[in-house]
């Protein structure tokens, strides 16, 4: 029995089985708000959510591996929002065509991103990446005050999206870009990155190039908010770049809290951080009368909990979850001692 | 090849053979501070060299040159790899120095203490691996084949290090006797050819100390390797040291075996002043 | 032509003056706590909404509201350090951009709690030229042209050159500066010389967070709409003159934020040029990119020395 408990567990632990259950949890909502168990808005806002959690699971690499904290989440989603809405709307060009010239722009992005890296650190490279967010910002609102897809524009392979269709879309994008990051984590690369974040000195003294590693951290974090971005586009299919919140710095700080209050070096940690301060707040709260009157008292709670979390448990939801576990297991044990 | 560590002494390197290191007219300014000031010297291959000198006498700065953490004002250095060919080390890139069997310990500790010890010496192995980032992010059979070769290795060498026991610990929270091993394990992952060791005994008690003395004996016997060293235990440098080079101020002092050292005036003034200006 | 270009200097004159506050503000804290405060935007807020509630409810002139409003600011900084940061004092760095960050959210949630979600707040300058009859704006003759400055951004000129004066006369002179300077450099060997650095950090926060609501109200006396993050682009603009001017002296963030906005004068005076009018559009992405570079070139800021990283 212990045996098969200890197979069951390790094979928990691996990245694909994890990425295999999430999805086919999060595959059979659509179908549930088909039948009229959810409703519509709760899948819409899941989408959303996942969105989120793309970017977030980018984001972790670079905070909680890299080391480096970054605030120009909010610019690299904004290019490829503009990308997407650039390619697919005002050229006409397939999904293809959007999502590479995403990919290439980002990877531009991140390079750069990361040569500045290489120069300024710590808290100012924080301010230098929120400054190239703010660029960003004001040259998208500079080109286009409303960014907007067309449904009909929105095609995969020559199939029109709908809501559904884009959900499904969301949900491959995150498990495929889950499953390569968490896998990539446990390699000579990942390894390397965590290194760099440790000791730049001894990661450099034994062959770790500061170079290659910092910009493939920030490659990586640039295309996932990218990718997210060009998502956004075609989930929301529109955007007010002279309003959108989605591209100011409370976009880069929700992300930043999340992937903290998830725990910072915890993948599926910063994925539920995620979801407690965008998934909880568009998906349950908003149901209740009380906050739709008060929308305000959500932010309040974030912003607490967010404080709150980051004082007294700084592994984030990953370090409650695993004293949790921990103490049941002690509770347990304790149990079975007694028995016998 | 592999030597008897005791016998090692007696059997002098032949004199025609070419230097493993030499460093020649190294000057490493900062603004108006000359930390190294048109120093030169040579290190034989096997033998053990100590690099002593007074506080700020500028020894962590010559190993920091040497190991491109600081580019140097002025000076050369030449390094013989392992093709025998002698190379300018001073054109390499800091983490290419690795490449050419040059690794070294820092003087606070540096470790990476979010993983376990023997990933450390995985980190360590870094450059044996060859597969794409894409072939590990996909987790391809190459790399599973590179990660069996490259943990056989730390395993042994955390065998022979004694750190065999900790193993699966996680670095952060081990004692600091034993994080200074693990720096010095690290450094054997790698073909090493010469060993640079800063302070490897700061903090250790003569118990450790002696201990270390004869670990650095087997490090050169078992890994046939030449040893470079910052030492303030003199004890220590007299001890293990083929060769010792006395610096000052930048400058060089005296170099010769740790018998002529200790027999030397001028050194005897750099550390313990000059009688004539009254201090002790 | 040069009298227009001067006049169009003399009209960032406002600008400089709330970005210079809040850049000063912005390096108290980073260099007595190690972090950006976040939240430096919308405890000035929150202030600025105190002010104009008294106006709105009270009919309190903004000059004599101000007072209340530096109050909240003074005192949210003050809490804001002793409830928080003096417990946290053991979380690291990114982790107390996040504390403030989580502090942003409360007060953002906050705001629309206490004083509801008005469409517009009115506001007046502090010193009302329409309510007492008389031109807002006062015309110099100047280079055979005409400079045009408004009253308020004259009045908000002196104030801010007698408030960061005293404090920088302070900083340089007074014991307590001596105790800032201290900490800055290093809090616990500050510590050990006897300083009591929890009350240089508590002074710290309240000072800043009072600089903050004076900023924010010469904003809003200066015409700009109040909203929760109305401040928001001040304190961006704040946290890149710090890095531009260089966080480790005082005085390089309020050089920075004056070149910041000088910059964004003469780029927008561009636009006088014929076939460059439509460079107002891309006035900010130009300053923004150009300060960017400046950083690149110069990591330690205009005015910062560099520092040598030892291994």
């Amino acid at each position: 029995m212990t045996k098969e408990n200890g197979i069951l567990k390790g094979a928990l632990r691996k990245p694909p089985v994890q990425t295999a259950l999430f999805f086919a949890v999060m595959v059979g909502l659509p179908v549930l708000s088909e039948r009229g168990l959810l409703p519509h808005s709760f899948v819409y806002a899941l989408g959303n959510t996942l969105i989120y959690a793309i970017i977030a699971i980018g984001f972790c690499l670079l905070l909680g591996y890299a080391g480096l904290a970054s605030l120009g989440t909010a610019g690299f989603i904004g290019i490829g929002a503009y990308t997407a809405y650039f390619v697919m709307q005002q050229l006409e060009l397939p999904f293809i065509a959007a999502f590479l010239a995403t990919l290439l722009l980002s990877i531009l992005l991140g390079v750069v991103v990361g040569f500045i890296s290489l120069r300024i650190e710590g808290i100012y490279l924080a301010i230098m990446t929120l400054g190239l967010s703010e660029t960003i910002r004001n040259l998208l609102m500079a080109l286009k005050p409303t960014i907007k897809i067309e449904l009909e524009h929105v095609r995969l392979f020559g199939v029109q999206l709908g809501d559904r269709g884009s959900y499904y879309l969301i949900l491959i994008v995150f498990s495929v870009l889950m499953l390569l990051t968490a896998s990539l984590i446990h390699t000579p690369t990942g390894r390397a990155i965590l290194a760099m974040k440790n000791s730049a000195s001894a990661a450099q003294a034994m062959g770790i190039s500061l170079m290659k590693y910092r910009l493939l951290a920030f490659v990586i974090a640039t295309v996932f908010a990218a990718l997210g971005g060009m998502l956004y586009m075609l989930h929301v299919r529109t955007m007010t770049t002279a309003t959108s919140t989605l591209l100011t710095l409370t976009t880069s700080l929700n992300i930043l809290g999340a992937v903290i209050i998830g725990g910072a070096k915890s993948l599926w940690g910063s994925t539920f951080g995620v979801f407690m301060i965008y998934g909880i707040q568009s998906m349950f709260l908003s149901k209740i009368i009380f906050f739709q009157k008060n929308p305000a008292f959500i932010t309040m709670i974030t912003g607490l909990l967010i404080i709150l979390v980051v004082m007294f448990f700084p592994g984030g939801f990953a370090q409650i979850a695993a004293q949790l576990r921990l103490w049941l297991k002690g509770r347990l044990l304790k149990r079975k001692g007694g028995g016998v | 090849m592999k030597g008897n560590a005791f016998s090692f002494r007696d059997e002098a390197p032949a004199p025609a053979q070419n230097p493993l290191l030499r460093v020649e007219n190294l000057c490493m300014y900062f603004g108006g501070v000359r930390a190294v000031d048109g120093l030169s010297f040579q290190v034989k291959k096997g033998e053990i060299f100590g690099l002593i000198g007074p506080n700020g006498a500028g020894k962590t700065t010559v190993f920091n040159c040497i190991t491109r953490f600081y580019p140097p004002t002025a000076g050369q250095i030449f390094f013989e790899n392992a093709e025998g060919r002698v190379i300018p080390l001073h054109r390499e890139k800091v983490h290419n120095v690795i490449r050419q069997g040059v690794v070294r310990t820092f003087q606070n500790v540096e470790v990476i203490r979010e993983i376990t010890v023997l990933e450390n010496l995985l980190v360590a192995g870094h450059r044996q691996y060859r597969c794409s980032i894409a072939a590990q992010a996909l987790h391809l059979p190459a790399l599973r084949r590179e990660e069996a070769a490259v943990r056989e290795k730390a395993l042994a060498v955390l065998e022979f290090m004694g750190l065999s026991a900790y193993r699966d610990r996680y670095a952060m929270g081990l004692p600091y006797g034993i994080l200074k091993k693990l720096e010095i394990a690290r450094t054997l992952m790698c073909r090493p050819r010469l060993i640079i060791l800063d302070e490897p005994a700061a903090g250790l008690n003569d118990a450790e100390t002696a201990e270390l003395a004869e670990l650095i004996r087997r490090i050169r016997a078992e890994y046939d390797c030449t040893i470079l060293l910052v030492e303030h235990d003199m004890g220590l440098i007299m001890d293990i040291c083929d060769t010792v080079c006395v610096i000052s101020f930048g400058r060089l002092l005296a170099i010769g075996t740790p018998e002529e050292i200790q027999r030397d005036e001028g050194v005897r003034t750099a550390y313990l002043g000059n009688r004539k200006s009254g201090e002790v | 032509m040069f009298a227009a270009f001067v006049s169009m200097l003399c009209g960032s004159l406002l600008n400089i003056c709330i970005t210079g506050l809040s850049a000063f503000a912005v390096t108290l804290i980073f260099k007595t706590s190690t972090t950006t405060n976040f939240a430096q935007g919308s405890i000035a807020t929150l202030g600025c909404y105190v002010t104009a509630e008294l106006f709105r409810k009270a009919g309190v002139p903004v000059w004599l509201g101000l007072f209340p409003g530096l109050l909240t600011g003074l005192l949210c900084g003050l809490l804001v350090d002793i409830i928080i940061f003096r417990r946290g004092k053991n979380v690291n760095p990114v982790g107390k951009q996040i504390i403030t960050m989580g502090l942003v959210s409360i007060i953002f949630g906050g705001i629309p709690l206490l004083f509801g979600n008005p469409e517009s707040i009115p506001f007046e300058p502090f010193y009302n030229a329409l309510a007492a009859g008389k031109a807002p704006n006062l015309f110099v003759p100047f280079a055979g042209g005409e400079l045009v400055v408004t009253k308020h951004a004259l009045i908000c000129l002196a104030i801010t050159a007698v408030v960061l004066g005293t404090l920088f006369a302070l900083l340089r002179f007074s014991k307590w500066g001596l105790a800032v300077r201290a900490t800055a450099s290093n809090e616990y060997t500050a510590q050990l010389m006897g300083i009591n650095s929890h009350s240089v950090t508590a002074v710290s926060w309240a000072l800043a967070g009072a600089l903050g609501v004076l900023a924010a109200v010469m904003y809003a006396g200066g015409g700009a709409k109040i909203g929760v993050s109305f401040m928001t682009t001040i304190q961006v603009n704040a946290f890149l003159a710090g890095i531009l001017g260089g966080f480790s002296t005082f005085h390089g963030p309020v050089a920075g934020a004056v070149c910041i906005q000088l910059t964004a004068s003469c780029v927008g005076f561009l636009a006088n040029i014929p076939g460059l009018s439509g460079i107002t559009r891309w006035n900010m992405v130009i300053v923004y990119a150009l300060m960017l570079v400046v950083i690149l070139i110069r990591p330690q800021g205009l005015m910062g020395k560099p520092v040598m990283k030892k291994v």
